[in-house]
């Protein structure tokens, strides 16, 4: 994994609402793209909203918290 | 070209077979975006499509509420773009890149049994983010071990084998078909009323044009009656003109021989008759005038006759009546001058009796008055002028009762009693001087005086 491609700190947008413990969805801008990658947060967080990424824990899974 | 490979957009290029350092990292290398070169013989190449991918699902699953259904659903996924998803991808389907769909929607058919019981059908039907939050949270990390991402899970149909779906919609549906009967009555009455009332305006307004057809027809008949009429009347009021003006003409030629009568006729016959008739007045007022004359001188000549006759007549009348009236005259003077007389003659006795009464208590009033006052002249001159009326009576009395006979009828008469007053007055005169003349005389003197004058009258 390349750090141009490194996800943490990255800024992302929720397209499924997160529930805590229950995975949703947020839309990232990589490789000239965007792609959905699965995020977890330990507060429930709507849809639509702003968040940021704190780890990433799979090749598609993120940890993300509110800005 | 021969050792040059350049993947397209949307394939990863997988080279096999050179030494690879690093750890951590695949053992072989994944290309992306670019070429790369490989060496023939050492090494190995393969290409992964990355493009969308699909696989179709028919499952019977149960809700949340435990209602069965019979979904089909499409599922869109791909090989996740990063290496890790392609290394994890390639391991597993490289070989069988065309099996993919099959293998992945068998795996997907028991994910989607759970994603469905996680569900009721109210939210499968409506929530999409319900949806996608189970999707997520039934095949995420499953999928990700395959090194896929699934794009969406698409539900094309269910099917309700326990009618709970139209169960659920029969009161919207009722409520529905309620509104649209509803406005379907609505609109037919609307649509009804609107069609009576133009039918009534259609009625009303053929009304109205038959009324306004049948009063301009009405016209038409009274203009075309009148312009029929016009004819004949224009001809009839002309032959009344013609006639007028003919009736005018024939006055006119009667006027004119009436003019022509008038002057050659009836103005000679005129002329005529009044020179004849005056002569008949000249001649008639010459008879007249003579015969008048004859008349009034006839009647003069009677007149004249009759009032000399008239006049002797009246005159032999005069006198004998004047003759009777004077024979009766001297009888009834003779008659009465002996009434007279005799009544004179007691008179005169009855005076003479009580002068001398009166006498004799006159003399002795009077003296006893002169003796007193000692104003006899007064006294006597007193006492004959109230005694003068009877001095004339007993004159008179004397006349009455001397059988005179008057000569000269009635003016005889008063000549002669004219004389006795004269006499008395002269008797009262000569009677004052003799009073006058002796101042005191007496009374019996002057008494027997007055007597014997009045006897003397008398004789």
């Amino acid at each position: 994994m390349s750090d141009d491609h490194e996800l943490v700190g990255r800024v992302a947008t929720v397209t499924v609402p997160i529930r805590p413990g229950k995975p949703g969805e947020v839309v990232l801008s990589v490789r000239g793209g965007t792609e959905a990658f699965a995020a977890w947060a330990d507060e429930a967080i709507t849809k639509g909203q702003k968040v940021v990424v704190v780890d990433q824990t799979g090749a598609r899974s993120v940890q993300v918290t509110t800005l | 070209m021969l050792f040059w490979h350049v993947p397209a957009p949307n394939e990863a290029l997988l080279i096999s077979g050179s030494k690879r350092r690093g750890q951590g990292g695949p053992e072989f290398r994944i290309v992306t975006g670019h070429g790369c070169f490989v060496l023939p013989i050492k090494q190995k190449w393969r290409v992964l499509s990355l493009s969308l991918r699909e696989a179709e699902i028919v499952e019977d699953v149960i809700t949340k509420q435990g209602i069965r259904l019979k979904v089909r659903a499409v599922t869109v996924f791909k090989v996740g773009d990063d290496p890790a998803s392609i290394a994890n991808a390639a391991r597993r389907f490289l070989a069988e890149q065309t099996q993919i769909e099959s293998l992945v929607g068998r795996i997907f058919a028991g994910h989607l049994r759970s994603i469905i019981g996680g569900l009721t059908v109210e939210e499968i039907i409506s929530d999409r983010d319900r949806v996608a939050q189970e999707i997520k949270d039934g095949c995420h990390t499953e999928m990700e071990k395959l090194g896929l991402v699934v794009d969406g899970l698409a539900i094309q149909e269910v099917e309700d084998t326990t009618g709970y779906i139209n169960n659920l919609a029969a009161p919207h549906s009722a409520a529905v078909a309620s509104q649209a009967r509803i406005a379907a009555a609505k609109a037919d009455e609307e649509a009804t009323q609107r069609e009576q009332e133009a039918a009534a305006l259609k009625a009303q307004y053929i009304r109205d044009a038959s009324i306004s057809q049948a009063g301009y027809s009405a016209e038409v008949d009274r203009a075309k009656a009148e312009a029929a009429q016009a004819g004949p009347l224009a001809q009839a009021q002309a032959s009344q003109n013609v006639i007028e003006q003919q009736t005018l003409l024939a006055q006119r030629q009667a006027e004119l021989a009436a003019q022509k009568l008038e002057a050659e006729v009836r103005r000679p016959a005129d002329a005529e008759a009044y020179k004849q008739r005056t002569l008949a007045e000249a001649a008639r007022d010459t008879v007249k005038m003579n015969t008048e004359a004859e008349v009034y001188r006839k009647v003069q000549l009677a007149t004249a006759d009759r009032d000399s006759n008239k006049l002797s007549v009246e005159a032999e009348s005069l006198r004998r009546r004047q003759m009777a009236e004077a024979d009766a005259d001297a009888i009834k003077a003779s008659a009465e001058g002996n009434a007279q007389a005799a009544k004179s003659l007691a008179d005169g006795e009855a005076y003479k009796v009580r002068q001398l009464a009166q006498a004799d208590s006159d003399s002795i009033t009077v003296r006893a008055a002169s003796l007193a006052s000692g104003n006899q002249e007064l006294i006597a001159a007193k006492q004959l002028v109230d005694n003068l009326p009877e001095i004339v009576a007993a004159a008179s009395s004397a006349i009455g009762s001397s059988n005179l006979t008057v000569l000269n009828g009635g003016e005889g008469l008063n000549q002669l009693v004219a004389q006795v007053v004269a006499q008395g007055l002269s008797v009262y005169h000569s009677l004052r001087q003799s009073v006058a003349a002796p101042a005191a005389k007496n009374g019996a003197t002057h008494a027997a005086q007055e007597d014997g004058n009045a006897e003397a009258v008398a004789v």
